[in-house]
C-alpha cells in the first residue's frame, strides 16, 4: 500500500536548537502613552553594564505600550533595585524569575514552522512568555526547567541534522570599559 | 561558564544595516484557549502570504497573549482572507496596520553585550523616529517604524554604528 504523507505529518528540517542560560523575564506596560520610562530603564541597564539578550516592544498594543526583556538571572537583584526607583512607578511590571530561551534555526520565514512550534508548546502545556524572530532564528522564552523537555517535544515535529543535538553556549563574552 | 573574549569598542561594529519597506502588520490578541486556532491560521498563511518578515509575541496576563506578524503589504488581501477564513475566534481581536517599514541590524555577539539596544533606540528617538515595534533576539535588532522613515532611520543608524569595509 502506498502511503502519502501530508505536509501536516512531515517533520520540518531545521539546522539546530540552542538553549540559553537561566534568565529572568521582565514585562513592562506603560500606564500613559507619553511615558518614556522604558527608554530610561534601557539607558540605566546599559549604564550598569547589564546585557539584554532578548527584547520585544510594541507601541500599538493592548491597551498600552508594552515591552518585555530578559536579563541574566544573576543580574536580577541589580535590575530589581533599578525598578524600585520612583520614576518607574508609572509602569505595570511583571517578573518571571526562572526563564530560558529556546532558539530554533533557521526559520526560513516559514509560517508553517512557526505554527508547528507554537502548536507543540500548546499541546504539551509549555508556557510561551515571549517570542521574537531574528534574521534566521525563532527565539521563545519558556520556563527554564522545561527547556530539555521542550526540545524533546519539538523534535517530534522538526528534524535536526545527523549528529546534532540541542546545545548550550559554553562561553560568555566580557566587555571592558575604557 | 568560560570567558573567552574580552574587548571594548568606542563605536559599535555591525555586520549590516538593512531596511524593508511596504510591510503590513497583523496584531492578534488571543486567549490561550484560542492558541490551537491561531496555529492553524499561521499554517494556512504559509500557502497564501508565504513568508513572514518578523514575528513577535508577548504575554499580557495569565489568560491573554498578543502576537505581531509583519509581512509584505502586497499580500494584505491574502492575509485578511486567510485570517477571516480560519480565525473565527480571533477575528474580532485582529488589527491590521498597513504601510510600515522595518530597519534591522545585526552584529558580533549582540546577544552577549550590554548597551546595544539602548544605543540603537536612543539614536532613533533623538532623530524623532517613532518605534512602533521591535524584536531583538540572537544577534539581530529589528525596529518597525512608520512609512517613509526607513531611509532616515538607516542613515541615523549608519552614523551611530560602524560597518567595517575591507
Amino acid at each position: 500500500m502506498k502511503t502519502v504523507l501530508s505536509r501536516e505529518n512531515c517533520k520540518i528540517s531545521i539546522g539546530g536548537i540552542k538553549f540559553s542560560e537561566k534568565l529572568t523575564h521582565v514585562s513592562l506596560e506603560k500606564k500613559t502613552t507619553d511615558d518614556s520610562s522604558i527608554n530610561e530603564l534601557l539607558y540605566l541597564l546599559a549604564q550598569k553594564r547589564i546585557n539584554i539578550p532578548f527584547l520585544c516592544h510594541s507601541s500599538t498594543t493592548y491597551p498600552n505600550h508594552r515591552s518585555c526583556f530578559c536579563i541574566n538571572h544573576e543580574n536580577f537583584p541589580h535590575v530589581q533595585s533599578l525598578l524600585n526607583f520612583t520614576s518607574f512607578a508609572n509602569l505595570n511590571i511583571e517578573i518571571i524569575q526562572s526563564v530560558g530561551t529556546i532558539t530554533l534555526f533557521p526559520h526560513k520565514n516559514s509560517f508553517h514552522l512557526l505554527g508547528k512550534i507554537i502548536q507543540t508548546f500548546t499541546k504539551f502545556d509549555f508556557s510561551i512568555y515571549s517570542m521574537s524572530s531574528s534574521i534566521s532564528a525563532i527565539a521563545l522564552n519558556t520556563d527554564f526547567l522545561s527547556l530539555d523537555m521542550v526540545a524533546e517535544k519539538l523534535q517530534e515535529v522538526t528534524s535536526l541534522p545527523k549528529n546534532h543535538a540541542p546545545f548550550r553556549q559554553e562561553f560568555c563574552l566580557k566587555e571592558l570599559q575604557q | 561558564m568560560e570567558t573567552i573574549a574580552v574587548y571594548w569598542e568606542s563605536k559599535i561594529k555591525v555586520y549590516s544595516i538593512t531596511h524593508v519597506t511596504d510591510l503590513s502588520m497583523a496584531r492578534f490578541v488571543f486567549p490561550f484557549n484560542a492558541t490551537e486556532e491561531l496555529c492553524k491560521t499561521l499554517m494556512a498563511l504559509e500557502d497564501t502570504v508565504q513568508r513572514f518578515e518578523l514575528v513577535t509575541q508577548d504575554y499580557i496576563d495569565s489568560s491573554l497573549s498578543q502576537m505581531n506578524l509583519f509581512y509584505n503589504q502586497s499580500k494584505q488581501k491574502e492575509a485578511e482572507t486567510t485570517i477571516k477564513r480560519w480565525g473565527y475566534e480571533l477575528q474580532e481581536k485582529v488589527i491590521f496596520i498597513p504601510s510600515l517599514e522595518l530597519v534591522y541590524l545585526h552584529g558580533p555577539h549582540f546577544q552577549d553585550r550590554f548597551g546595544i539596544v539602548d544605543t540603537a533606540f536612543s539614536a532613533l528617538e533623538n532623530g524623532d523616529i517613532e518605534i512602533i515595534a521591535a524584536g531583538c533576539a540572537g544577534t539581530t535588532i529589528y525596529v518597525v517604524i512608520p512609512s517613509k522613515q526607513a531611509l532616515p532611520a538607516t542613515q541615523i543608524l549608519r552614523e551611530t554604528f560602524i560597518i567595517p569595509t575591507t
